[in-house]
């Protein structure tokens, strides 16, 4: 057993960090000319879109490891991207459907952006008799998002186009959401097979462990920020740092980070290692802590800054923000916990959940 | 990145499953502070404590306590990781695993030859149970600015002075004692180990009795207690730097057994819950889960820890990123056994629970309070600067 990051994963941090420097939002000010098509192409040329195409013997060509490392270090740098929805969860369901591997070839090489039609509380994939509800998740520019059939479960493409994506109000100023002016009378096309029932709760764990990757990364990022920014400000003659009422609110957050990172790794690992139920309960501890800590670690990040962190021009709320949404992507801690509830009191008495 | 043993890890582990179940039919009682559950179930009993001294002794005859020592010190050099599997193991027939040996290994660095052989393996073997000497009423979080006196005088010293916390003496028969011999050093250089055979006359254990209604601490008094110049371990003064180094390694929750008896209370307080007819109320259920990740994001870091340690990183500050999650989940969870007991916690209807409750407190004080932890973790981790530098 040895619980730490190998050297090659190591590496491929550090170039996800690199190409997040280059890409991220540094400043409000950015999203302004932002663009996410650029971002992807630079994504894709890097590599880390193909994660989950599957090799001659049908294993992922990187594990569930990977896919957390490079999605802690994009959110870390606020790309303005949807790298977890059209970098990972995309592949793996067109894998999981065993859909055409020109389809499969085409998205791991960023020449077809696909998103996903979520049910409207965004716990899960939309089916065809919810479209009317779904919010549209993705990487901007994709002309398709894919849900699942009414019934039979099978992954159905579905096609949008910008006259009929209506924009909405969203918390993610970075990754906006949609929904569809109509939602009748649309081509409607199966891209594959229906996915087994493990091989959706396997896609499930991934999404679970890769958001909760994204939200450290941002959280540790806008309290580094705010770390880095209490040594040099002063206040009654002293840098603020100093203060242990700063430093201890600083500490408990990076502990939260910490924690949340150490717990990842396995559920990262789990991924691919672990049989379906275990993969997903270690999936679902991580998600739950993260849905429940991250948000107070970008809070304290946005209270160390006082009162420019307040500010729409300042960059700390950007982390914030992804947080919130990432809370309730595929379930937040409350749906978590009842599900992890379920399989831990499930030796007491059926009857019970 | 693997959780998985190694073909020779699960090897060891095979083996040391098949002897642990034949050497130990019977789990031993629970014991100590670091234990929750109701106060009933805590035995420290000279029966129990005479049990676990007989597991000391089988353990190092068995070539077990020494396994992940240096060869050079009679060890087998095995890597740090087994004795990780042989805790997991043992705690599995709710044996006691091996402990960290922390002080065993200040000797070993620090003492002569005639103190190796003298205290070494005899403690080792559990021929001989120790106290540890260090925090004192006056002093707090403040450990160097320790109080107690060493004064030489021809070849021994005369040492005066309380400790507290020194958990086990009352049945200690040595006590690994911090003292200050140069009172007009800096604070962190007057200070110098003595090993103080508790024999001595003019030393005075006693039982502390914490807020949980059991004595499972003590302190000692010293009134000039006579303790002979070749007990000191290494040289008057380097107390500070050589006590330091096992303080590192007492941090981790994985080493004194805190994972195993948190999870075998939630257990507890599932079975509980049921009983109570609560297994289907919405709000216990998401508490007991939320017990349930904070024990697991504890194992996943008490795991990178010994992660850190098997690829010869030393244990560092993180350790007190380890301790603040370790203090956090072991009061979160006596929270939700108030949750699950109601009133019946306070009322005595459950025996023993207030009693759980109140022995959670102290886990953000020993070992370093939450504050101590949190200065560490902002000023040693993150670089925020100490006020006044």
């Amino acid at each position: 057993m040895l619980a730490l990051l190998t050297p090659e994963q190591v590496m491929l941090a550090d170039m996800a960090r690199d190409l997040g420097r280059k890409l991220g939002l540094a400043n409000p000010a950015d999203l302004e000319g932002a663009d996410p098509g650029a971002c992807w192409q630079e994504l894709a040329r890097a590599g880390l879109l193909g994660f989950r195409i599957r090799d001659e013997s049908g294993q992922p060509t990187a594990s569930g490891v990977e896919v957390a490392v490079v999605s802690e270090a994009l959110g870390a740098a606020l790309v303005p991207v949807a790298y977890v929805v059209s970098g990972v969860l995309v592949p793996e369901l067109l894998a999981a459907a065993a859909a055409p591997e020109s389809l499969q070839a085409d998205v791991a090489e960023g020449r077809t952006i696909i998103g996903l039609a979520m049910r409207a509380d965004l716990t899960g994939l939309a089916t065809s008799d919810d479209l009317a509800e779904a919010v549209l998740v993705g990487t901007p520019g994709y002309r398709t998002v894919l849900a699942l059939a009414a019934g039979s479960g099978e992954v159905i493409s579905v096609p949008v186009d910008d006259r009929n994506l209506e924009r909405l109000d969203s918390a993610e100023l970075s990754l906006p959401l949609y929904r569809l002016r109509e939602s009748q009378g649309l081509t409607l096309a199966s891209v594959g097979s229906s996915p087994s029932a493990d091989a959706m709760d396997r896609w499930l764990a991934l999404g679970l462990s890769a958001l909760s990757a994204e939200m450290v990364g941002a959280a540790e990022a806008g309290l580094r920020g705010a770390i880095e920014y209490s040594k040099t400000r002063e206040a009654f003659g002293v840098p603020i740092g100093t203060f242990q009422a700063l430093q201890h609110l600083a500490a408990d957050a990076y502990v939260a980070c910490e924690g949340l990172r150490s717990t990842n790794n396995h559920a990262s690992w789990s991924v691919d290692e672990e049989d379906v139920p275990d993969a997903l309960l270690a999936a679902r501890v991580v998600k739950a802590y993260a849905s429940r800590q991250m948000l107070g670690v970008t809070e304290t990040a946005m209270q160390m800054y006082g009162g420019i962190g307040q500010t729409w021009e300042h960059i700390a709320h950007f982390y914030a923000r992804r947080v919130l949404l990432n809370r309730y992507l595929l379930g937040d801690a409350q749906l978590q916990l009842a599900a992890i509830a379920d399989r831990r009191l499930e030796r007491l008495s059926p009857a019970a959940s | 990145m693997d959780f998985r043993d190694t073909p020779e890890e699960a090897e060891y582990r095979a083996k040391t499953r098949v002897w642990l179940q034949e050497h130990c039919p019977a789990p031993f009682p629970r014991t100590g502070l670091l234990t929750g559950g109701p106060l009933e179930e805590i035995d420290e009993s000279a029966e129990t404590r005479q049990r676990r001294k007989e597991w000391r002794r089988l353990l190092y005859d068995s070539g077990y306590t020494l396994q992940s020592w240096p060869k050079e010190w009679g060890g087998r050099g095995m890597r740090p990781i087994y004795d990780a599997i042989f805790n997991d193991e043992a705690a599995a027939v709710g044996a006691p695993g091996l402990g960290l040996a922390h002080l065993e290994r200040v000797v070993m660095m620090a003492g002569t030859p005639e103190q190796r052989e003298k205290f070494v393996v005899p403690t080792m073997r559990g021929d001989l149970q120790w106290c540890q000497g260090f925090s004192e009423p006056s002093g707090g979080s403040d450990l160097a600015a320790l109080k107690t006196r060493a004064v030489l005088d021809g070849d021994h010293y005369v040492v005066n002075g309380a400790k507290l916390w020194t958990s086990g003496a009352d049945h200690a028969d040595w006590c690994f004692l911090l003292v200050r011999s140069e009172p007009d050093a800096p604070k962190h250089r007057g200070i110098t180990i003595l090993l103080v055979d508790m024999k001595t006359p003019g030393v005075r254990p006693g039982g502390v009795k914490t807020t949980d209604a059991g004595t499972h601490t003590a302190e000692v008094g010293f009134d000039d207690v006579i303790v002979p110049v070749q007990n000191r371990i290494g040289d008057p003064g380097a107390g500070w730097q050589l006590a330091m180094a096992p303080l590192a390694y007492e941090r981790g929750p994985g080493d004194v057994g805190v994972l195993p008896g948190y999870r075998s209370e939630l257990l507890m307080l599932e079975d509980i819950a049921a009983e109570r007819g609560l297994a289907g109320d919405p709000v216990i259920r998401e508490r007991l889960a939320w017990a349930y990740v904070m024990g697991e994001v504890l194992h996943y870091d008490v795991v990178k820890q010994m992660s850190l340690r098997e690829s010869d990183r030393p244990p560092g500050m993180e350790g007190s990123v380890t301790k603040l999650l370790w203090s956090a989940a072991v009061q979160e969870i006596e929270h939700v056994v108030l949750d699950v007991m109601g009133p019946d916690a306070v009322t005595g209807l459950r025996p023993g629970w207030w009693s759980s409750y109140f022995r959670s407190r102290p886990a953000s004080v020993y070992g370093g309070t939450e504050q101590i932890q949190r200065n560490i973790v902002s000023q040693r981790l993150l670089g925020m600067p100490r006020a006044g530098r």
